[in-house]
């Protein structure tokens, strides 16, 4: 049963919606688990409401939450594994992606799929929702020395699943331009 | 002398974020010019990062699921206010009157037990008949936020202040009033426009999100106050905006 918010709470909370379920998406993998995550995470925001001090927090306050819920959602499924459809989520990214970036797009959500919750969450709080370094440090309650190198290990990390490594080629051909 | 400290993997990323420190700016970016592979690493890492950002950023766009909005209203809806209104002509009588003069038809009064629809016509006559205001603050009167919201507050009859959305990249140019009503509006800088057409509530909450004639549309109402926000951007766009728009619009 939810408590009854105020109006500006309401307001805010439909306002940071797009951007949360951008967050569940990108941290999951996976476009109906995204929705559901989202979904009972208004749920427990709106049981949660009167012990949210400032309304400045919302937004690491809901992700907060969404993360939470995705955490136990894996550890519910820990010996299956929570699905990640790469194709539907490639196919749901480029339904909202412009014909020239698809490719690209699909590269992404593949390699996204490939990381660990962790370097997922570093890399979509940075690039994605582009929080500071400091904004970072107090949503996740780490140092700020610790929030560079996790994104450091993490870019990294999606740099080589963009990127596999290529075959060294053999001294010879490389001298003949081959 | 003084030999500079060696660039770490992480600086190489605050230095793509705009985090690193003023006096290591330098040293990094003599370092790539010094180092074509660096270089060629730190492009990739940026390019990887504004990769990321394109690939979700259409999620944030999708339209809603209303059941969403719907549970969020639910748990925010007051007991119904039963507010006694004595009858009353609203100020859209004399706007209606000059539209319908324009296209020579009948005149049309609104009354104050008008229907539902009829926000959205204020709304719309606001945004398209800017001569119709019976005053209107603009330039450098609306930089002192006081008078902006008090000149709001009278107009409307509530306690209100002007939104400032320039965080979000829409400028206040402009407060048009009519007869206890009001109607702000926003420049963007690629010259998109967005209006928002503030009354007094008819006591109905409500919330839609709608597009007419290419211009998004969202219509908030409380207990106490309705807004109509218009503009011609995506619904998530409108969403972001209208949300803190809302949101600011009540002390």
């Amino acid at each position: 049963m939810s408590a009854q918010i105020s109006q500006a709470f309401a307001a805010q909370l439909i306002a940071h919606l797009p951007a949360l379920r951008r967050y569940a998406m990108a941290l999951c993998g996976n476009s109906s688990l995204a929705d559901d995550l989202v979904q009972d995470g208004i749920e427990r925001a709106l049981i949660r409401a009167p012990s949210l001090r400032e309304l400045d927090r919302l937004g690491p306050w809901l992700r907060s939450i969404v993360h939470n819920l995705f955490v136990d959602e894996v550890r519910r499924q820990r010996t299956r594994g929570v699905a990640v459809d790469v194709a539907a989520v490639e196919n749901d990214l480029a339904v909202s992606t412009a014909p020239a970036d698809r490719s690209a797009t699909s590269d992404v959500a593949r390699a996204m799929a490939s990381l660990s919750i962790e370097q997922r969450q570093i890399l979509v709080l940075a690039g994605v929702e582009q929080l500071s370094y400091r904004e970072i440090a107090d949503e996740l309650a780490i140092p700020l020395g610790t929030v560079m190198s996790r994104l450091a290990r993490a870019r990294a990390s999606l740099r080589a699943a963009l990127e596999p490594p290529t075959r060294e080629l053999p001294a010879a051909v490389r001298e003949q331009g081959l | 002398m003084r030999s500079e400290q060696p660039v770490r993997e992480e600086e190489l990323h605050a230095f793509i974020d705009g985090e690193l420190p003023s006096d290591r700016i330098g040293v990094v970016a003599a370092a790539l010019e010094a180092d074509p592979v660096l270089a060629a690493r730190v492009a990739a890492f940026a390019a990887d990062k504004a990769a990321l950002r394109a690939a979700y950023r259409g999620v944030g766009q999708q339209p809603l699921p209303e059941s969403w909005i719907a549970l969020i209203h639910g748990a925010a809806a007051a007991p119904p206010v039963r507010r006694k209104m004595s009858p009353r002509t609203w100020w859209v009588a004399g706007l209606a009157a000059s539209l319908v003069l324009a296209v020579g038809g009948a005149t049309l009064v609104y009354q104050s037990n008008r229907s539902e629809g009829s926000i959205l016509a204020q709304a719309k006559a606001a945004r398209l008949e800017r001569s119709l205001a019976l005053s209107r603050l603009t330039g450098a009167a609306l930089a002192d936020a006081p008078s902006r919201d008090a000149f709001l507050a009278h107009a409307v009859g509530l306690q209100l202040r002007a939104p400032d959305l320039a965080y979000l990249g829409w400028k206040l140019v402009e407060i048009d009033t009519y007869s206890n009503a009001a109607a702000l509006r926003y420049h963007a800088e690629n010259g998109g426009t967005l209006t928002m057409f503030v009354r007094r509530s008819t006591g109905t909450p409500r919330f839609d999100l709608l597009k007419t004639g290419g211009v998004r549309v969202c219509i908030w109402q409380d207990e106490v106050v309705g807004a109509v926000m218009m503009g011609e951007m995506s619904a998530g766009q409108m969403m972001r905006v209208a949300g803190a728009a809302y949101a600011a619009l009540s002390l």
